[in-house]
């Protein structure tokens, strides 16, 4: 099976260990991986802020790069969503309107694309740890992922999971959000620290690296011990 | 199916902190009222003039009992300058209103009052205590029915005002602490007469 | 000081984000409502009765009713008229509140009761009355507890839900002169006995009203305390005043809605109360109100019918579900918004209440996380539409000058290849001037709270380019 990467900027330029392990994973599992590197950025920034004609342009380039493979596959939920629904809502010219009814069909985000289109819910990995799962809103909201993350990191070898109180509730990233109100995004974040750490866990998974670098700036700040982890780190553990 | 809904409906009005009573004839009707009105230390009650009632005088209510009076009785000396006023400053005295019900609702536990001239809406609302009567069949299962059937009989109108009584008067203003009886009855009982 | 107005909103959740009290009995509050909520949903699926149906089915309902509102609202006119009910309309607050200020006169009206209601809260109606001479007495318990505190409602159906039992306890005795205490059943005691003087003494009530229902000429109010039945049934006279979105085609619709709308207010399947009126007194010795007299409100609502972006916002039924479960809401609480309608639902109607560059805030102070369009019982798209509140208030050139600067250089980076590689070594060469680590990046704002991660050595475009050993590794 012939899959194209999707590589979110933030992935791009702060984690591109996710990048290459989510690489690692769709090879392990029989896909032939491509990276087309004339891509940035889907726009979600630009959208998300009210700037809807800065988005446009790079929603046209977005579709025009990814519109002519047979699987496009991101790391995150929240990057899949800008491209899947959030499209719909910028003024797009026909042609680009075209491909994007056939590209929202056959972009997925990793886990959705293991367990639904691969029909993979154990892909080999062995990591030994106690593991809670924050779920990302836009994954779950957007996308309505919820349970394809849990089947996935349950079957890793080793792991012990724990199921995390208010599991859906927003980590306070938000995007721009988290600078604009800096302090009420701290208490979020805090607020699901609190959480984080009642579980017990030692790790706290999520699909998407948004959420992951929001809720680890607040753990590192803090001096925690307990670590973040992308999904795809946790799925290429050991394979 | 008449039982089931009937269950249905005694379970709900309990869970909103009603009282449920079934009865078989008027006369244990009358009999439950008498000792709701004992056990809530009630002086005077005021009943509706729903044709329902008719049988109540046979049985001395307003006579014998000098507790429950009939709007007519308890409106007899006033005249048509400033009536409403003194109508509801007269209900506003008694410590218990007992109403009739045209329907029950067995998924919420609600009883469905037609406010008329004889059946005051202020019998169901000044009160501390609120008894409402009505029969089984009366009974129906959610509010689309009551809806349909109020349609039917084309009460909405023919009737001033209709409400629908849930439980009695209820608040969580308060840091979202309970307390019931905050403006309208502080107790509600409904009794249910079997058949017709 | 938290202001009273939607401009200060950023100043007003930095305050509150200091009041770790306030935020815990909020916070507290409304898990709690939503905890009773879902009880009800649970169990309507073990009863096998579908839920999420329910809430597609009211979509729909309020989809069709908006899309034609004005068929509606002559449908509801013609049948007001017929069953003696009059109506009047108002396009702003003044108009609706000279309306009632000159009713009220002309009915020689000095005391005024008044039923919880949020329309008569957006008109500034009270004020109105006061500076006119007329007493007005709000008779719902946290409405009652905000007019003897000075203050405005924190929640659209929990108006107190921001004071303890102290704070209430304490403005009792200070206004009321009755001994302290801070038990809800003494103090709901009280308030019992001093309004029903006023309500028998009341020459008029008020009231807002939840459905009005075409075909038949009613107004429908939900409640559970009493109060609204009797402001609607003590006095002499009613004034209705609500939104004109609140039109419902027929009763069984109306049916569906108050399904929907106990449970996702309070999770009650039911409330107390549900007043249909159909008519004002009919005969002297009918005890209801001589006259009842209708006003649908404008204000905006029509200019957020013409916007296909936020149309939706007027399906709304005022339960308060989006703020109970909104993150921001749980921890700013109401009066952060500076707005009439607080919390997420509130962020798309007050710029058509007020002025777009003086709420434009309140859609930005969202993550974005959706749980509002989740709960919602009509399904209103509402986070969406705060993202199209976001795009409104760009294409009107209210966000910051230096803000759009950086998203037209950012497109144009994005855009080019070159600029886009050419942008990280950019910032990786001015990055220790800021007092960047290797192990972290300092970012304004963000670093005074929380660390930020350090651009990755090389990224993952640069290893794929150069970097062939992970590929074949693997």
């Amino acid at each position: 099976m012939n899959v194209t990467l999707f590589i979110p900027c933030i992935v791009d330029q702060f984690f591109p260990q996710v990048g290459i392990n989510t690489y690692r994973i769709l090879k392990k599992v029989g896909c032939n991986v491509d990276y087309p590197l004339e891509q940035t950025c889907c726009g979600q920034p630009a959208f998300n802020t009210g700037y809807r004609k800065d988005a446009v342009y790079l929603a046209k380039r977005f579709i025009e790069i990814f519109s002519k493979y047979d699987y496009v596959v991101a790391p995150s939920g929240s990057c899949v969503s800008m491209v899947k629904i959030f499209y719909e809502k910028l003024e797009l010219p026909t042609d680009s309107q075209k491909k994007l009814a056939e590209l929202k069909e056959k972009i997925f985000e990793l886990s959705e694309f293991l367990v639904d289109i691969l029909k993979i819910e154990d892909v080999g990995a062995k990591f030994s740890g106690k593991i809670t799962y924050h779920e990302s809103c836009h994954l779950l909201r957007e996308l309505k992922i919820a349970q394809q993350p849990r089947i996935l990191i349950k079957n890793v070898k080793g792991v012990e999971y724990v199921e995390l109180h208010e599991s859906d509730r927003c980590c306070g990233f938000g995007g721009t959000f988290s600078v604009k109100f800096s302090e009420l995004s701290t208490i979020l974040t805090a607020d699901k620290i609190k959480n984080i750490e009642q579980s017990g866990a030692q790790y706290v998974v999520a699909n998407d690296s948004s959420c992951l670098m929001n809720i680890d700036g607040v753990l590192k700040r803090k001096g925690s011990r307990i670590k973040t982890m992308h999904i795809a780190e946790l799925l290429a553990n050991g394979i | 199916m008449e039982k089931e809904l009937l269950n249905k409906f005694a379970k709900e009005l309990k869970r909103v902190g009603g009282e449920f009573f079934l009865a078989s004839s008027q006369i244990e009707i009358f009999k439950i009222v008498i000792s709701i009105l004992s056990q809530n230390r009630c002086k005077t009650a005021v009943i509706s003039s729903h044709p329902f009632f008719d049988s109540f005088k046979e049985m001395g209510v307003g006579v014998s009992d000098k507790i429950i009076f009939t709007i007519d009785q308890l409106t007899s000396n006033l005249g048509v300058s400033n009536y409403t006023n003194l109508l509801k400053e007269k209900l506003c005295q008694c410590d218990a209103g007992i109403s009739y019900a045209e329907y029950l609702i067995a998924e919420t536990g609600s009883a469905v009052v037609v406010n008329t001239q004889s059946e005051p809406s202020h019998l169901s609302l000044l009160s501390e205590i609120n008894i409402i009567i009505s029969n089984s069949i009366r009974v129906v299962k959610d509010m689309f029915e009551a809806v349909n059937r109020l349609q039917m009989e084309n009460l909405f109108s023919s009737s001033g005002c209709i409400t629908f009584i849930t439980g009695p008067s209820r608040t969580a203003d308060i840091e979202k602490v309970l307390i019931t009886g905050v403006h309208g009855p502080k107790k509600l009982f409904i009794i249910v007469l079997e058949g017709e | 000081m938290i202001q009273e107005s939607p401009a200060y909103f950023k100043e007003n959740i930095r305050q509150i984000c200091k009041d770790e009290i306030l935020r815990q009995i909020v916070r507290k509050a409304t898990l709690l409502t939503l905890s009773k909520r879902s009880e009800v949903v649970t169990e309507y699926y073990a009863e096998g009765k579908d839920w999420e149906a329910l809430r597609n089915q009211a979509h729909e309902i309020r989809k069709k009713t908006i899309d034609n509102l004005d068929t509606y609202l002559t449908e509801l006119e013609g049948n007001f008229k017929k069953n003696g009910i009059e109506v009047k309309h108002a396009r702003d607050p003044r108009e609706a509140c000279d309306f009632i200020v000159r009713i009220l006169g002309e009915h020689n009206a000095r005391l005024v009761v008044k039923s919880k209601s949020m329309v008569t809260e957006e008109i500034r109606l009270n004020d109105k009355l006061i500076e006119a001479g007329i007493e007005v007495v709000e008779t719902d318990l946290g409405e009652y507890i905000i007019q003897l505190a000075g203050e405005t409602p924190s929640h659209i159906t929990a108006p107190a839900m921001h004071k303890s039992r102290d704070d209430i306890g304490r403005l009792f005795s200070e206004k009321l002169g009755v001994p302290f205490t801070n038990d809800p059943a003494e103090l709901t005691e009280y308030s019992r006995r001093f309004l029903r003087e006023k309500f028998l003494k009341a020459d008029a009530g008020i009231s807002g009203a939840n459905f009005l229902v075409a075909e038949t000429g009613t107004v429908v109010i939900v409640e559970n305390e009493g109060n609204a039945r009797l402001s609607t049934t003590l006095p002499k006279l009613h004034i209705v005043i609500t939104g004109i979105e609140k039109v419902v085609p027929t009763l069984e619709e109306t049916a569906t809605l108050l399904k929907l709308l106990p449970v996702s207010a309070t999770g009650q399947k039911a409330t107390s109360y549900v007043s249909f009126i159909n008519s004002p007194a009919r005969g002297e010795k009918d005890a209801r109100p001589e006259k009842i007299i209708v006003i649908l409100l404008d204000n905006g609502r029509r200019e957020i019918y013409r916007k296909q972006g936020v149309r939706e916002a007027l399906y709304c039924i005022k339960c308060g579900a989006c703020m109970n479960v909104c993150p921001v809401y749980q921890t700013v609480s109401g009066h952060a918004y500076g707005s009439v309608y607080p919390g997420p639902i509130g962020s798309i109607l007050t710029p058509f209440f007020t002025t777009l560059n003086e709420s434009k805030d309140l859609a930005y102070g969202s993550s974005l996380c959706g749980a509002c369009s989740e709960i919602c019982p009509v399904k209103i798209d509402i986070h969406h539409m705060l993202l199209w509140i976001r795009s409104y208030a760009v294409r009107k050139k209210y966000t910051p000058f230096i803000e759009r600067l950086i998203f037209k250089l950012w497109r144009m980076s994005m855009k080019n290849l070159f600029i886009f590689e050419f942008g990280r070594s950019l910032l990786k060469l001015i990055a220790p001037l800021l007092g960047s680590q290797e192990t972290q990046l300092k970012i304004p704002i963000w670093s005074d709270n929380k660390d930020f991660p350090p651009l990755a050595e090389k990224s993952f475009h640069q290893l794929w380019k150069e970097d062939e050993v992970w590929k074949k590794n693997s």
